[in-house]
């Protein structure tokens, strides 16, 4: 069996996971391969020393830190709750969509081309409403025209036929 | 108190539950960041990142499930993603005497020596091991975990692990073996 082949199998050698064969083609080849023996030797002291490796103890400090996590979240939800109120969705989202088209605005490239294109429109609309004003000028100057012509024909009227004597 | 029973306790709020479950776990939490991180001062950051996900995640949590692979698989997650993130391999592991060595108690000098000797190369060469396979054999070889429980937590078939595990201590034998030839030659010069 090829040296290859063995370091694939020497953790299950040592832990006694191999069957009688495998185990009886290890053990041939260690029997001639010093460099193998050598490399068995020294998984086993890394086996041996990992597992004797000792744990440390926790700090005071982090103990503390760790039982005050439940502490800390609820400062954080305390001051947010209200945001989750059903009352406040609506705001929330004509707020979100408000946010989003002044970022639309504000990071597009052709901010100048929508400042003009503004521009001209407010102006446009202002000069409509002008127009539309002056026309209503002159209606409500032509309807006092009208108002006063009824008026006058109303007063010479002949209700009875007063003029044929 | 039930492991089950205690969690059961955090998620409806009671009085104490919380602080029974850290500890319960802590100790084990840190030390498997410990030995993965190599930093002291990293790792107690790296538990309260672990205990703070465990916090928002116990609502999710399946009874069914064993709670013990649940919370190591989290934390494993969180150590890799960290690690990733960090690349700890760059950076040198806390000497070992500092904080592992302290805590030892030796029969005889010689003992002593080589016990520290070995332990400080094998503590080092951890560094070398790839994240996944560092962690296998830190589950293995220090945490004690069977193989079954590993494949369990780290979410692998079962020949996998050993496999990992396998060339994780051939690493480990051969940056040992190198290292003592290495001291051995100086020696002799």
């Amino acid at each position: 069996m090829e040296c290859k082949r063995i370091e694939e199998i020497l953790s299950p050698y040592i832990e006694d996971e191999l069957s009688a064969q495998e185990k009886q083609m290890v053990e041939e080849h260690l029997k001639k391969c010093p460099k193998c023996v050598s490399l068995l030797s020294f998984m086993r002291e890394v086996k041996t020393n990992l597992e004797g490796l000792p744990e440390i103890e926790v700090s005071d400090n982090l103990l503390s830190r760790l039982y005050n996590i439940p502490k800390k979240k609820k400062k954080i939800l305390l001051n947010l709750n209200f945001l989750l109120r059903p009352s406040v969705q609506p705001i929330l989202a004509a707020a979100t969509v408000i946010l989003i088209m002044i970022s639309l605005y504000m990071f597009n490239p052709d901010k100048n081309l929508i400042n003009n294109s503004l521009n001209r429109r407010v102006h446009q609309g202002y000069n409509s409403c002008e127009k539309l004003y002056a026309k209503a000028e002159s209606l409500t100057d032509s309807l006092s025209g009208y108002k006063s012509s009824a008026l006058s024909s109303l007063k010479n009227i002949e209700l009875f036929g007063e003029n044929e004597d | 108190m039930p492991i089950k029973r205690i969690i059961q306790e955090c998620l409806e709020g009671k009085e104490g539950a919380w602080k029974m479950l850290i500890n319960t776990y802590s100790k084990k939490i840190f030390n498997l960041a410990y030995q993965f991180s190599g930093s002291y001062e990293e790792s107690e950051d790296l538990t309260q990142e672990i205990f703070l996900k465990l916090y928002n995640s116990l609502s999710k949590y399946d009874f069914s499930r064993n709670f013990e692979a649940w919370l190591i698989t989290l934390s494993k997650n969180h150590l890799i993603d960290q690690y990733r993130r960090t690349k700890w391999e760059k950076k040198n592991r806390d000497d070992s005497e500092i904080h592992l060595f302290a805590a030892e108690k030796y029969l005889t000098p010689e003992e002593e020596i080589l016990s520290e000797e070995n332990k400080k190369l094998i503590w080092e060469g951890l560094n070398y091991l790839s994240s996944e396979i560092r962690m296998a054999v830190i589950l293995k070889d220090i945490q004690g975990k069977r193989y079954e429980e590993i494949a369990e937590i780290m979410n692998l078939p079962l020949g996998t692990v050993k496999s990992r595990i396998n060339r994780g201590r051939l690493s480990l034998a051969k940056i040992l073996k190198e290292k003592k030839e290495i001291k051995n030659g100086m020696q002799k010069n």
